[in-house]
């Protein structure tokens, strides 16, 4: 059998619109991974967004758009990390207060991008856009290799279910769970910035529409193994491309929203078929969302 | 030099616990002034009109009173379900689902019922939406262990997409064109305002807070959602039922959020539509972590809430970015977070001696 | 006895400490557990640091690790000062310890686990241990497999690995937290053997026990600690365990009632072909039958792992039993007698609740509570419990704030209330300091003698022979020997004790 053109446009457009949620997943990995539970992921991926639309917009440059993308949400993952790792806070309380802050910071430094075009710089992101495609699947294999073959990797396993394990050996608990907070969020803005470059070269308010959710359904459905998140994106993007040619076309077996629930529903059921099975070497972080504190009594 | 954080056994005192909140809120609010400061808003100015939004005047209070039910409800349930270590961040989903569940009885009434059964059977259908869409997680949770953080979290989107689909589709009215709305439900199914001016569901929101009271004030109950949260083996070993402990707390939480979805139907919108809640589910996490869980501060905290919250409304008819609003919510709420956590921590400065 | 006894002289005074703490104080809150804390270990030496729980042995070991900053005070280790609260700085400087709660990742294999500590600076990760690994496990005489993930190992096994673990970070001076408490007595043996070739080495061992003969055993120096201060400091050769416990508690007295008359009452529970299946899929108790009348104590013992944690956990509810039968007194529903599980926080106590509802757990459905549990009610419940066996502490206060005596103080006073006639506990005085094993054992014998039955398992022979009327002995899962105390000896039990493990 040959790949019928239709298939292969189908596949492109898959891979695309998988991308975003691709990279948010990836970088929700690292930071669950290291026993953190980033809920504010929906937030940073505004803060990327828009940071990446404003400065390729001011630049002319998309690339220069994408470093500071990750650079900015970056730093908005330095503060919660200070936050959750440095003072203790509630995980699942603070990182919806994160998403609330992404998103209103993002609605009030983007209120006058509103409606404007990339221009130049966004058909010259577009045609690269097999480059960010292909960089996301990178991604996803060197964090795979990592986690299984290096000694750092061997480290973040541990960090998110031994972390006392660490701290009595005499190795970083706090600064490892950072860095890693930091390293992660800024994949999940790299994610948001293909969003406001590549996908659809423009900004609106909450223009990421649910994505980083589905990002954080995506890492649990995946047992928070690397290349089970690719099997997952990829899963979506086709789910998303059919949505959007059986819009275009009219007729679908079965309305889109129903579509749109199958991650949430996936991932439900995952996580019931994992439930079963023994905690040990199934690959969660044991420890997730829990703070570590030394000295507790 | 290091800075370390150590644990304070006993709990802070109550000035030094209000005097480092106080301090948190003045961060915010410095915080978000600089902001505002540096995007040409006089900060002033703004605040003033946040605050005249939220409460200035007669209309306003109502307006935020209306608003603190269903954040209020939300936030109780909320603080229900921890008392067994459980984290409903579903609140969102169980509101939609007992929103849908009374639209679903306010469409199907024949129009004749009387306006006490109406209204009963509408909010009552709202209290079961709510329970069963928690039974979801609840039972899961119960019986596998399954996380109710992670699946009450996912339930809520589904939720989302099934009340989309349904104003969209079968659900849609015709007379609103390619508005996302229901039709109305029938008139005896509304709720109407008490004594003429405050919404008929504040007194729901009031009578949660007295329950909450008295489950924490000695009820077996409420002592069994305790251990049964914190220790489910040592639970067991008291002869206590876990697993229906924990499916009836999260029930119950649910329910409660479906309350407000359904008081929000039968008291303000009269139908089903996608913009019904502006993220309450979510705020009622934060309402009830701000308020640590108690019923009264619930209360006191909600209503603030919803002030800022209407504020942010009043803002953007200024023509100030009501995003402010946005930025004001999560600043305030992580600068009196933090400010909790340096009351329950003791910071030391170490200087690192020479090894 | 107050006074502090001068630090004797050393080995002749030529060799310098290995290390030692000065004058260390750690507070938290307004909880001081360590006051003006001081002294060395020598090279060669296996110093034992005695004091009941809550005496500040745990905080002081956790200071010379690093995990906790003291509030003043300094740590030499060679005579040069170490950088405190960081537990790289004390890993650097040759300080291991073994935690009670072993600080594995369970996941992960035993390699790895070792790995985490030894290839510090190396990017990608070895599977299989260095030729360096192997000589010292050699040396010190482990058959580990590496490749093994650690969930799969026995607890004496992952004990080993965490000594492997200390070793393979070059410690010199080896921290040992109630090590034998995990191990069966011929595991104890084989340790104590290794604590001794370990020492060989001008390396240091500081051992916590409560366990008094295997400290007159293996210890060459005593460090006493009470109420968070060093109260005595002394060689340990010469002195009687007698001796040693009155260092312990200092000048309360200690003394075991006598054994109850063996006046016999009623049957309170009958056991009848029962089977109960372990954490293998294995049944651990396999055809046990007995009787417990009214007025006995009955015992018992085994090696650690042969069913006598399962039979009593099956008699107490915890765990289902896959065949035969318990008849208790009352027939009623839900347990009605008194049971003291193996473990007291997370089972019979909840962590995270107050005193005062803790008091409550398992009582909280009889009389006088109903669906409402009056304020008056649980505030005169909870007076009663405490001062059931003194427990001076506020109600509201987190439970897991207790020392390990107050906490087994509060479980047998709560299960005591209202006299019940059948008294179950599982190892009631396992982890308990003198004074507080005393107060729990003469507890148990007063009930037997006011005409309860009460059944016990312990791993403590001695006490057994003391306050017992009857041993039944246990291994392989089935009861091998059943005697009225005063027909049988120490001997006898330890040749029943092991018979499966020669066979």
């Amino acid at each position: 059998m040959t790949l019928s053109d239709p298939t292969l446009l189908l596949l492109g457009a898959a891979l695309v619109s998988a991308t975003p949620i691709l990279y948010a997943a990836l970088g929700e990995l690292l930071i669950e991974r290291a026993g953190v539970l980033n809920l504010g992921i929906e937030g940073s991926m505004l803060v990327g967004a828009v940071t990446a639309f404003m400065v390729a917009h001011g630049s002319g440059s998309s690339l220069a758009g994408m470093v500071c993308a990750i650079l900015a949400t970056a730093a908005f993952g330095g503060v919660f990390a200070a936050l959750v790792v440095g003072l203790r806070l509630n995980q699942v309380v603070t990182g919806l207060a994160m998403t609330i802050l992404g998103s209103g910071l993002s609605a009030f430094l983007g209120q006058s991008y509103v409606g404007l075009t990339l221009g130049a710089a966004g058909s010259a992101a577009t045609a690269a856009s097999g480059l960010y495609v292909a960089g996301g699947l990178a991604c996803a294999v060197l964090a795979a290799l990592f986690l299984r073959y290096t000694r750092p990797g061997l480290l973040l396993r541990t960090l998110g279910e031994n972390p006392a394990a660490l701290d009595a050996l005499g190795l970083p608990v706090v600064p490892l769970r950072c860095l890693y907070v930091i390293l992660g969020s800024g994949l999940i803005g790299l994610g948001g910035a293909f969003i406001s470059v590549v996908l659809t070269p423009s900004w609106v308010e909450n223009m990421t529409a649910g994505r980083g959710w589905i990002a954080l359904a995506l890492v649990i459905f995946a047992r928070w193994r690397a290349l089970w998140i690719v099997a997952g994106a990829v899963l979506f993007g086709l789910i998303d491309a059919y949505r959007f040619r059986a819009q275009v076309g009219g007729a679908s077996w079965i309305d889109p929203h129903f579509l749109n629930m199958l991650p949430y529903v996936a991932t439900l059921v995952v996580l019931g078929l994992q439930s079963r099975r023994s905690a040990q070497g199934a690959g969660t972080p044991t420890l997730l969302g829990v703070a570590y504190d030394r000295e507790r009594r | 030099m290091r800075v370390r954080l150590e644990p304070r056994l006993t709990d802070p005192s109550l000035p030094a616990y209000a005097l480092r909140v106080a301090l948190g809120i003045g961060l915010a609010l410095a915080l978000s002034a600089g902001l505002l400061a540096l995007s040409d808003h006089p900060p002033a100015s703004v605040l003033d009109s946040l605050l005249r939004g939220a409460f200035g005047s007669w209309t306003a209070v109502q307006s935020t009173l209306t608003k603190a039910v269903p954040i209020g409800l939300c936030a109780v349930g909320i603080a229900l379900a921890s008392r067994a270590n459980l984290t409903n961040i579903g609140a969102e989903g169980q509101f939609f689902f007992g929103a849908f569940a009374a639209t679903g009885v306010g469409l199907s009434l024949p129009e004749e019922t009387s306006h006490p059964v109406a209204v009963a059977l509408v909010l009552g259908a709202g209290v079961f939406g709510g329970a069963a869409w928690a039974a979801l997680a609840a039972i899961p949770r119960a019986l596998l262990g399954m996380s109710e953080i992670l699946t009450t979290l996912m339930l809520n989107y589904i939720c989302l997409l099934w009340i989309n689909f349904l104003v969209r589709g079968p659900w849609a009215d015709p007379l609103t064109f390619s508005f996302p709305y229901s039709p109305p439900i029938l008139d005896a199914g509304q709720l109407g305002p008490v004594s003429g001016a405050i919404q008929g569901g504040f007194p729901f929101l009031l009578i949660a807070i007295a329950l909450l009271a008295v489950i924490d004030a000695g009820t077996r109950w409420g002592y069994e959602l305790r251990v049964a949260g914190d220790a489910p083996e040592a639970a067991r070993y008291g002869g206590i039922n876990a697993a229906w402990i924990v499916i009836s707390g999260l029930c119950a939480s649910g329910a409660l959020a479906g309350l407000a979805g359904a008081i929000e139907i039968s008291a303000t919108t009269g139908r089903l539509q996608t913009g019904l809640s502006p993220g309450y589910g979510f705020m009622g996490v934060l309402v009830a972590w701000l308020a640590g869980g108690r019923p009264l501060p619930i209360l006191l905290v909600s209503i603030l809430y919803a002030g800022l919250l209407n504020g942010g409304f009043s803002l953007q008819i200024a023509h100030i970015p009501g995003a402010i609003s946005t930025i004001l919510q999560a600043t305030i709420l992580v600068c009196i977070l933090g400010a909790g956590s340096l009351a329950r921590y003791r910071i030391r400065l170490v200087r690192n001696a020479a090894a | 006895m107050n006074a502090t006894f001068p630090v004797p002289p050393q080995m002749n005074g030529i060799t310098a400490p290995l290390c030692s703490l000065v004058g260390v104080t750690k507070r938290f809150g307004k909880i001081v557990a360590n006051d003006d804390v001081t002294f060395s270990v020598m090279p060669g030496e296996v110093v034992a640091l005695l004091g009941e729980n809550g005496a500040g042995k745990s905080t002081a070991m956790n200071v010379l690790c690093g995990l906790y900053l003291p509030d003043a005070g300094t740590v030499e280790v060679d005579e040069r000062p170490l950088v405190l609260g960081s537990p790289a700085a004390s890993v650097a400087r040759g300080i291991g310890m073994v935690h009670q709660q072993f600080k594995l990742v369970l996941s992960l294999t035993a390699y790895e686990n070792v790995s985490l500590a030894v290839d510090r600076g190396r990017f990608w990760q070895r599977k299989r241990p260095s030729g360096e690994i192997e000589r010292l496990m050699a040396e010190v005489g482990f058959e580990l497999d590496m490749a093994k993930p650690v969930w799969r190992m026995s607890l004496a096994e992952r004990q080993q690995l965490e000594i492997l673990r200390v070793l393979a970070q070059g410690a010199r001076i080896l921290v040992l937290d109630e090590p034998t408490s995990v191990l069966s007595p011929l595991e104890s043996e084989r340790l104590f053997m290794l604590v001794r070739r370990i020492i060989a080495r001008d390396r240091a061992v500081i051992l916590i026990s409560h366990k008094l003969s295997e400290i007159r055993q293996v210890a060459s120096r005593l460090v006493v600690m009470r109420g968070g201060r060093v109260v005595f400091e002394g060689p340990a050769s010469g002195r009687t365990s007698e001796e040693i416990a009155g260092l312990i508690v200092g000048t309360r007295s200690v003394c075991v009632s006598p054994r109850p008359s063996s006046a016999k009452g009623p049957d309170r529970l009958t056991v009848e072909n029962l089977r109960v299946k372990g954490h293998s899929g294995r049944d651990s108790v396999r055809d046990v039958s007995f009787r417990v009348q009214g007025g006995e104590l009955v015992a018992v013992v085994g090696v650690a792992g042969n069913g006598q944690a399962e039979l009593l956990d099956a008699i107490g509810g915890q765990k289902a039993p896959s065949g035969g039968r318990i008849v208790t007194s009352d027939g009623r529903k839900g347990r009605r007698f008194a049971f003291v599980p193996a473990q007291h926080l997370g089972v019979a106590l909840a962590p995270g609740l107050s005193i005062e509802d803790n008091t409550l757990l398992g009582v909280h459905r009889r009389r006088p509570f109903s669906a409402w549990m009056a304020r008056r009610d649980v505030r005169r419940h909870c007076r009663t419990v405490q001062d059931m066996f003194g427990v001076a502490a506020e109600p509201g206060s987190p439970i897991r704030r207790l020392s390990g005596g107050n906490l087994q103080r509060i479980v047998l006073g709560r299960e005591l209330v209202g006299d019940p006639a059948l008294v179950v506990a599982s190892y009631p005085t396992r982890g308990l300091d003198i004074a507080a094993a005393a107060q729990i054992r003469n507890a148990l014998i007063a009930r037997a003698a006011a005409g309860a039955a009460v059944l016990m398992a312990s791993e403590e022979l001695e006490e057994c022979l003391t306050i017992a009327t009857r041993i039944l002995v246990m291994s392989g899962g089935r009861v091998v020997l059943d005697r009225e105390t005063g027909q049988t000896n120490l001997d006898e039990i330890g040749r029943f004790m092991t018979a499966a493990e020669a066979s």
